[in-house]
């Protein structure tokens, strides 16, 4: 619930008070209140409503259902209060209802089934039950019967609307845990190539024999800048690639490498998760370093939503070029 | 206001709360008429001030008292029997209100009353949600539904 959704006043504390249990200080503060408190007010109104309902509904009991018929009903705008609440109370339910007397109309309006012959003869005893008995035993026995037809129906309606949720509940759990795993396979993946980049970096080798190359892709700016420039030995097997984020809004991530001449998407990520570079947050992938030519690309990292939606997060544009 | 007053005096179990009422919004009236302005507090704590004082005086009155359990008609003797039960001219008026209802405010209140204990309250949170509603603001519209619909089913009756 929304913080401004709570309720300002305790609801036992308005219960007490309009059952005339608190203290006479208390009493005076909130019959203060009563007046002056346009939110106070409110709530007391709707406290009152559901204290007289619970009363009807016979869910008071003990103190609180003595002081009700003691001290609340002593009123009589109070006592018609709870006799409208009783009125609504069973209003529904008659309403739905038809009237007695409408069944009983039917069953004998209802012109008696022809006897067979062969029965008659059979049974000469029941001649002595008068039709009416019969038709409204019949007509008892049928509606029996329609509504024990109707209850089995909906009966099997909701059993298979039960196995349907359940199952795909359970298909939601096995999704979920799926991207859990690719999620930790991921982070893993992401945490061993850091490594190796630390290492590379350290060693500061040779640009040709370096099998991994890496970048950081910082947030892309408005206006005219240099694009960042990836240089890869023809050798390299991994590219990895940190994409700096302004914020970090979104539980998880996706990047798609583009061609920006065909926007062809050449490399798609798996689900990605931001991790702290510096100050700010940063999204790491690698992908094969064979998937790029010297050319432009985009790489676009796109957010998922808690509701599932994917929304473009930016694009980090950069050229590579191979030696 | 009234209304506010009203309920204040009639949980004081005074047996004249509209007099009461009326009688604080009188001298709150004639002070605004004789100073023209209400100064030290704020308008609304005035009227309480005086509500205060009004009901003080009551109370002294020798000629009213509050109403005593034994000279109330029609006292109850327990949940729902005592009451006198929703006999069939209430339900036919309480029927005739919510007819007079804007559809959407006769299903609010329909559904806002509906189940019990921890059922009524998800059916209201969901209801909430459903007209995009804070709970509180539903509550208070409900009440102020219902508050109508009350008033509608006495005049019913009183009218039958």
């Amino acid at each position: 619930m929304a913080a401004q959704d709570e309720q300002k006043y305790d609801e036992r504390l308005l219960v007490r008070y309009l059952l005339g249990a608190l203290s006479r200080e208390e009493t005076e503060r909130l019959d203060e209140l009563s007046i002056v408190d346009d939110d106070f007010a409110a709530q007391l109104n709707a406290a009152e409503n559901d204290l007289v309902d619970a009363y009807v509904r016979k869910e008071l009991s003990g103190g609180d259902l003595e002081r009700f018929t003691t001290s609340y009903l002593s009123s009589p705008r109070r006592r018609r209060k709870v006799e409208f609440a009783e009125t609504l109370r069973t209003f529904p339910s008659t309403a739905r209802k038809p009237a007695p007397e409408t069944q009983a109309i039917a069953i004998e309006e209802v012109a008696p089934a022809p006897t067979p012959a062969s029965f008659q003869a059979s049974s000469p005893k029941r001649s002595s039950w008068g039709w009416g008995p019969r038709l409204a035993f019949a007509g008892f026995a049928l509606a029996l019967l329609v509504v024990a037809g109707y209850l089995w129906r909906e009966n099997n309606g909701l059993r298979r609307e039960l196995k349907d949720a359940q199952a795909g509940q359970g298909s939601v759990l096995q999704h979920q845990q799926q991207l859990e795993a690719e999620n930790a396979q991921q982070r893993s993946a992401n945490d061993d190539l850091r490594k190796q980049l630390e290492e590379a970096r350290q060693a500061k080798p040779n640009v040709d024999q370096l099998k991994t190359v890496a970048m950081v892709l910082p947030p892309p700016t408005r206006g005219a800048a240099r694009i960042p420039v990836l240089t890869l030995g023809s050798g390299a097997d991994l590219a990895i690639l940190t994409l700096g984020l302004d914020t970090d809004d979104f539980r998880a991530y996706h990047a798609a490498l583009k061609d920006p001449a065909t926007n062809a998407v050449v490399w798609h990520s798996a689900t990605l998760q931001s991790s702290p570079m510096g100050e700010r947050k940063a999204v790491s992938l690698s992908f094969p370093a064979s998937l790029l030519k010297s050319q432009n690309y985009v790489l676009e990292l796109t957010g998922q939503s808690a509701k599932g939606r994917a929304e473009l997060v930016a694009s980090y544009p950069f050229r590579a070029v191979i030696k | 206001m009234r209304r506010r007053l009203t309920f204040y005096f009639d949980r004081k179990n005074c047996t004249t709360p509209d007099e009461l009422a009326d009688e604080t919004l009188s001298r709150v009236a004639q002070k605004l008429d004789e100073k023209g302005t209400i100064t030290g507090l704020s308008p609304i704590h005035y009227c309480y001030v005086v509500a205060k004082f009004v009901f003080l005086e009551y109370l002294r009155r020798p000629e009213q008292s509050q109403a005593s359990l034994e000279d109330l008609p029609g006292m109850p003797d327990g949940p729902g029997g005592g009451i006198q039960s929703a006999n069939q001219e209430k339900l036919e008026c309480l029927e005739l209100c919510l007819n007079k209802l804007p559809a959407a405010d006769r299903e609010l209140i329909l559904e806002y009353y509906q189940g019990e204990l921890r059922a009524k309250i998800e059916s209201r949170a969901r209801l909430a949600q459903s007209l995009g509603l804070s709970t509180n603001a539903l509550s208070i519209r409900a009440c102020r539904i219902r508050q109508r619909l009350e008033l509608c089913v006495r005049r019913c009756c009183m009218q039958a």
